[in-house]
């Protein structure tokens, strides 16, 4: 089980941004949470591309913030958006919605 | 060359995502590496900073919203033809299309999600080297090619200068026919070709070692030389020997030039010559007599031009007869070194035979036709120059116009010149002479005539007053010969002198001129010789001997004084071309 957050990669971004840090984090909260409300609308559409997009975008943001967990779970919805393999969608998608409350709930902690 | 100290010299990067968080991250990254970073936060955002702030890198992220990474980055492409600005993809996409599909837009490397700072900065900076050697390389380029055009431009108007001095001058007459094919730009054959104030003609032909510039560059001294001394009246020996030392000084070790010299003297029918390690000169005559075969080939007797110091130089120079249509031909070494398409060469034997056998009014083309139909379409080893002289009547070399008279100069004046023993061996004191009568502006539209009666008086003066030779051996070709060996042996012990005298003056409107020229020798039957002359005169019998009638021709007044060792003439005319002021 890959861990919610990767505590190291919080640490050098910490160095890396120095007083950005902050507002690094802020945009997180903010784009992940558009981006999982856009991803959850383009479902309810079956807008596949969309839907692909905002997972994508997502998976790129966590991977760079260490939430490495939440950026597989990402990954994995990704290619069933790409392929339109609806079956699994709406398990992954509250999955993504659980470990994104995870990963919120952390951060704002920091 | 990533500094933080001074961001102005720092390299831009440009850095487009539409997310927000990997932005951040990467634009980071990057500043903390040293560049200065512009953020885009889509396509038309990217490209809109590019036009606007011109960043030397551009980092990509491949799927935006508006215009997508592909469409930026191969519009950038398109716009950069010199400039290259690399661009890295950002992408998490793992798929080998679409990877492809970055490449193809124009991408020059990737950078996958998430970022990691020690592949980061490695791309960056093997990326910026990349780019660096690309600016280095489009400088030298551009270097490169604005040199070249200067070359181009340099070796141009060095042409027409080189041209201007070391050709064309005298070349353009009828009796002279020539050839000149430059296998460069320039040429390492000389043909030059003057007259003297006497109207009688020069032509050298010269061809240095190697080719082009290297080649062509003592072509220029060699031409001050000899226009300048021919146009005073020097000899062929004189200015043989002067070109030699003028080349020693200027040439670098290993750099000379073979070369052959021509004196063609249209009065009297003699060409002099002097010929240094070029091929035989011919004299092909138009009617071949005992002794004065068809083809008389004026072989190379002696070092090129540039090799022998001062001391070793010889100057000594051979005096053959010709007669009216006869031809001289003259080619540099590059006819006889021609190659057919086996690799043989032209040979001087069938240069010969072309130059026996043609007729004698096409000899020029019929040599010219044979080597290029020999040659066909190979490659010439060597510059091709060839040049022939036709042996024409004197008086159809026209004298050239005189430059415009001058205010200024003395107006009535006498010197006297005597030359002891030792000056008459080598000296030859025409030219100083000549050039010292010209400071009188009203003498100089006289200059031809002048300096004919100068030479006239001299020569008989030294050769029969002062050496004791005999004019009538040279009535003869045998004679001919034997009068000049005599000439030479008798030179060697010269004991003796020749004075000259000059007096001028204009009275009125007329211009007189009194030379007096005295010589050492024991004098002659003066009256005899005039009578006979008188009587030559009317029948319009050979030239040769003293040449009174020549004097009378130009003369107003000949004068012998007793014993016969001292000659006065009386030059007179209308001052014509007055002053300009």
């Amino acid at each position: 089980m890959a861990e919610m957050i990767n505590m190291e990669v919080i640490e050098e971004l910490r160095d890396i941004m120095e007083d950005d840090f902050p507002s690094l984090l802020q945009s997180f909260l903010a784009e992940s949470a558009r981006q999982y409300e856009q991803a959850t609308q383009a479902w309810q559409t079956a807008d596949f591309d969309t839907l692909r997009r905002s997972v994508h975008s997502l998976k790129g943001s966590c991977g760079n913030l260490g939430a490495t967990q939440l950026e597989k779970t990402c990954a994995e919805l990704e290619g069933l958006a790409r392929y339109h393999q609806p079956e699994r969608i709406p398990e992954l998608l509250s999955q993504v919605s659980l470990q994104l409350g995870d990963v919120t709930g952390v951060i704002k902690n920091l | 060359m990533n500094s933080f100290s001074n961001p102005a010299f720092a390299t831009k990067v440009l850095v487009a995502d539409d997310n927000a968080v990997d932005r951040k991250v990467l634009s980071a990254i990057v500043r903390r590496a040293g560049y200065q970073v512009i953020d885009a936060v889509d396509g038309n955002d990217a490209l809109e900073k590019y036009y606007a702030q011109a960043p030397d890198l551009v980092l990509l992220d491949a799927l935006m919203p508006g215009k997508d990474g592909f469409a930026v980055a191969r519009e950038i492409k398109a716009g950069s033809q010199d400039k290259f600005v690399p661009i890295i993809f950002l992408t998490s996409l793992t798929e080998a299309s679409e990877l492809a599909r970055c490449v193809e837009a124009g991408g020059d490397d990737f950078l996958s999600k998430p970022y990691n700072r020690v592949i980061l900065n490695a791309k960056l900076s093997a990326l910026q080297r990349v780019r660096d050697m690309h600016q280095t390389l489009q400088r030298q380029r551009d270097e490169i090619s604005k040199h070249h055009m200067q070359l181009v431009a340099d070796q141009e108007a060095a042409k027409a200068v080189f041209d201007n001095v070391a050709h064309a001058r005298h070349l353009d007459v009828s009796y002279i026919k020539h050839l000149l094919s430059p296998l460069a730009l320039f040429n390492g054959d000389v043909l030059l070709a003057a007259q003297n104030p006497n109207n009688n003609v020069y032509v050298l032909l010269g061809d240095f070692t190697g080719h082009g510039l290297a080649a062509a560059i003592g072509a220029l001294p060699l031409s001050d030389v000899f226009y300048g001394m021919t146009a005073k009246g020097f000899s062929l020996p004189e200015i043989m020997r002067e070109c030699n030392r003028k080349l020693c000084s200027v040439l670098p070790a290993g750099y000379f030039c073979c070369a052959a010299g021509l004196y063609i003297d249209f009065g009297r029918q003699t060409v002099e010559f002097w010929n240094g390690g070029l091929p035989s000169v011919y004299l092909r005559r138009k009617q071949a007599l005992a002794l004065k075969p068809a083809l008389l080939p004026l072989a190379s007797n002696h070092l090129p031009l540039g090799i022998l110091s001062a001391d070793k130089f010889s100057d000594v120079t051979e005096v053959v007869e010709v007669a009216q249509g006869d031809r001289l031909f003259m080619a540099t070494d590059g006819v006889i070194e021609a190659r057919d398409e086996n690799g043989s060469y032209y040979g001087s034997h069938r240069l010969e035979s072309m130059v026996r056998e043609s007729p004698i009014d096409q000899v020029f083309g019929s040599v010219k036709r044979d080597v290029y139909g020999f040659m066909q379409e190979q490659d010439r080893d060597d510059d091709i120059t060839m040049v022939e002289i036709e042996i024409v009547p004197a008086d159809t070399i026209q004298a050239k116009a005189s430059p415009p008279v001058e205010a200024g100069g003395p107006s009535d004046w006498k010197f006297s010149y005597e030359l002891g023993c030792e000056s008459l061996k080598n000296f030859n004191p025409l030219p100083l002479l000549q050039q010292v009568l010209m400071e009188a502006p009203y003498l100089r539209t006289r200059s031809t005539e002048i300096y004919t009666v100068m030479a006239e008086l001299y020569s008989n003066a030294l050769e029969h007053g002062v050496l004791g030779l005999n004019s009538s051996m040279k009535s003869s070709a045998e004679g001919f010969a034997q009068y000049y060996a005599a000439r030479a042996k008798a030179l060697e012990q010269v004991d003796g002198w020749v004075r000259f005298s000059f007096s001028a003056y204009v009275q009125q409107t007329r211009v007189k001129l009194e030379i007096r020229v005295e010589d050492s020798g024991a004098g002659f039957d003066y009256v005899t010789y005039l009578q006979k002359a008188r009587e030559d005169s009317a029948q319009n019998n050979g030239y040769h001997g003293r040449g009174v009638k020549l004097l009378w021709d130009l003369c107003n007044r000949v004068d012998y004084i007793a014993p016969g060792n001292a000659v006065e003439v009386h030059m007179s005319w209308e001052n014509d071309n007055g002053r300009n002021d």
